[in-house]
């Protein structure tokens, strides 16, 4: 599948439509996406935030 | 004291203090606003809309109150106004958009609620990016925020309007949004001093989403100090926002002692864009000798993590941003400037798959972050833009130009960064380039850490004046 077909593909998904003249466009801003999510691809502790729950927390060296 | 003219130049802070002596009143600081505002409106365009009546009622109200020796906060009486993207209880609330033009919900944010229990006046909603996608202040539906220090440059964007009004003296502090820079953006171009706090530091509650695990509501002001009043008015838990943090909130303006030896400050050998124009890299150098100068020690500092932090943000912000607009890219998609859909219709092809895992990541990279950087340093040093600002021709992307796209984007290099962790960090003055333009200082610090960065920010100020220099005598000489 290339880029283009799969960025359609998820356009579908979504049920949004893009002009056909911002296509190109779009689809070169997408895979610079997808560059930077290979970055993503590197293994992670299955015990890591499965919830995706995150919350800065204080730390007692600072003094607020 | 009672001429406008003479309350032009007053902080917060000052305003504050002249207040509660009684030698000005809330009906004085009204007036001398809203004059600056008829004024200025027209060249600067930092409203989008505008209630003087509203405001004069409650200055009389606030009057009224002190002279019936009704003991009042420090706020009570001080004009604001606000990016106008938050929940006033039926005022407006357009977002900078086409679509929510006519947007007037009846909740309250709870920020601005705080600031106006408080007393504080405010004046109107204030222009913005359009639902705040944009680091340059451009807007295609209620035209571009000009920047008070030359017309043609751009004011900075999110948070355009607050970083233009607070340095043109139209009022006395502005609460703006942070998502990826826009507090600290806006506030390096207008040379004013703007704080993104901690994630969850501040109620989101009524204000508009743009990327919900990375926004931010903060402060935009003269001085340090002025930002430190501000933070223990809006600051703290709030049960209409489930993401809102329990800690305490510290008293920072008595923590402004000047003492910065305790101190340790981190300049980054890489970061978003270390590439700086030179006469950028002569204020920041200068700067550090600033703080040094109270007791700060330096040292250079790798970055931990940074690829991660930029995909992982990259692919977080452009997810939720999609999600936030999905309705309204589904119906709608006409009534967005074509830039702002297009920095949106990306999103949709991003998998669910990838945005869980950047989301997985956030814990894990932020605790790198703490332990490699807050480990050694207690605080980090970068400027604000690495560049002198551009034009708002020069970074107005519906003309296509080559390149337009990299300068449309480059003022937020070195503040996205940030919001991922969802560290908090403060901008403020720090010089001017040789066309008369501000730059600006971003400091850095540990989560929950603003009452050292207004500390540092204070101390900064203590030994310049940079903050002090007011736009006002070129800009009205320009327009005259």
């Amino acid at each position: 599948m290339t880029s283009e077909q799969e960025f359609i593909a998820g356009f579908a998904r979504a049920g949004l439509a893009l002009p056909a003249e911002r296509l190109d466009l779009m689809v070169k801003a997408m895979e610079g996406y997808r560059t930077l999510a290979t970055l993503l691809h590197q293994p992670l502790d299955h015990a890591v935030e499965p919830a995706g729950l995150y919350r800065p927390e204080p730390s007692a060296s600072d003094d607020g | 004291m009672s001429a406008p003219a003479e309350l032009v130049e007053l902080s917060l802070t000052e305003a504050s203090g002249l207040l509660t002596s009684r030698v000005v009143s809330a009906k004085d600081l009204t007036e001398s606003a809203l004059e600056r505002i008829e004024k200025l409106q027209a060249p600067l365009n930092a409203f989008i809309w505008i209630d003087a009546e509203g405001a004069r009622r409650k200055a009389d109200e606030i009057d009224l109150a002190r002279a019936r020796n009704t003991e009042l906060p420090v706020l009570a009486g001080i004009p604001m106004a606000h990016k106008d993207m938050f929940d006033l209880g039926g005022r407006l609330a357009t977002c900078g958009s086409n679509i929510r033009a006519d947007h007037a919900p009846r909740g309250m944010a709870t920020a601005i609620a705080r600031l106006e229990d408080q007393g504080s006046i405010t004046l109107g909603g204030l222009n913005m990016a359009e639902f705040a996608q944009g680091p340059t202040g451009h807007n295609a539906h209620f035209g571009d925020c000009r920047n008070p220090w030359s017309l043609p440059y751009i004011s900075g964007g999110s948070s355009s309007g607050s970083g233009a009004a607070v340095a043109a003296r139209l009022v006395f502090a502005s609460i703006g949004s942070d998502t990826g820079g826009s507090i600290r953006i806006p506030s390096s171009c207008c040379g004013v001093t703007g704080l993104k706090p901690t994630y969850g530091r501040v109620s989101r509650h009524g204000a508009m989403p743009l990327s919900f695990s990375m926004d931010c509501i903060g402060p935009l002001a003269r001085t340090a100090a002025d930002c430190a009043l501000m933070m223990e008015a809006i600051a703290g838990p709030d049960a209409q926002d489930p993401t809102s943090a329990g800690t305490p909130v510290p008293a920072y303006s008595r923590n402004l002692t000047g003492d910065l030896s305790d101190c340790r400050i981190g300049v980054p050998s890489n970061w978003g864009t270390l590439d700086l124009d030179p006469e950028v890299e002569a204020a920041f150098a200068a700067a550090l000798e600033v703080l040094v100068s109270r007791g700060a020690t330096l040292s250079r500092i790798d970055i931990p993590v940074m690829p991660d932090i930029s995909a992982c943000s990259a692919v977080v912000s452009r997810v939720e941003l999609g999600a936030v607009h999905a309705d309204w890219m589904r119906r709608r998609p006409q009534d967005y400037a074509a830039n702002v859909s297009g920095r949106m219709y990306p999103a949709y092809a991003i998998p669910g798959t990838y945005y869980v895992e950047a989301l997985r990541r956030r814990g894990s990279i932020l605790a790198t972050f703490c332990q490699e950087v807050f480990g050694k340093v207690d605080l980090i040093a970068v400027p604000t833009i690495p560049k002198r600002i551009p034009t708002r021709a020069e970074t107005d992307i519906e003309s296509g130009a080559e390149g337009v796209l990299e300068r449309f984007l480059s003022p937020s290099a070195n503040t996205r960064l940030l919001s991922y962790l969802g560290l908090p960090a403060i901008s403020v003055p720090m010089s001017f380039d040789s066309r008369g333009l501000p730059m600006g200082l971003q400091i850095a610090a540990r989560p929950f850490g603003e009452g050292r960065l207004l500390r540092a920010g204070e101390a900064y100020q203590r030994d310049t004046a940079w903050h002090n220099a007011s736009p006002l005598p070129k800009l009205e000489e320009g327009i005259r």
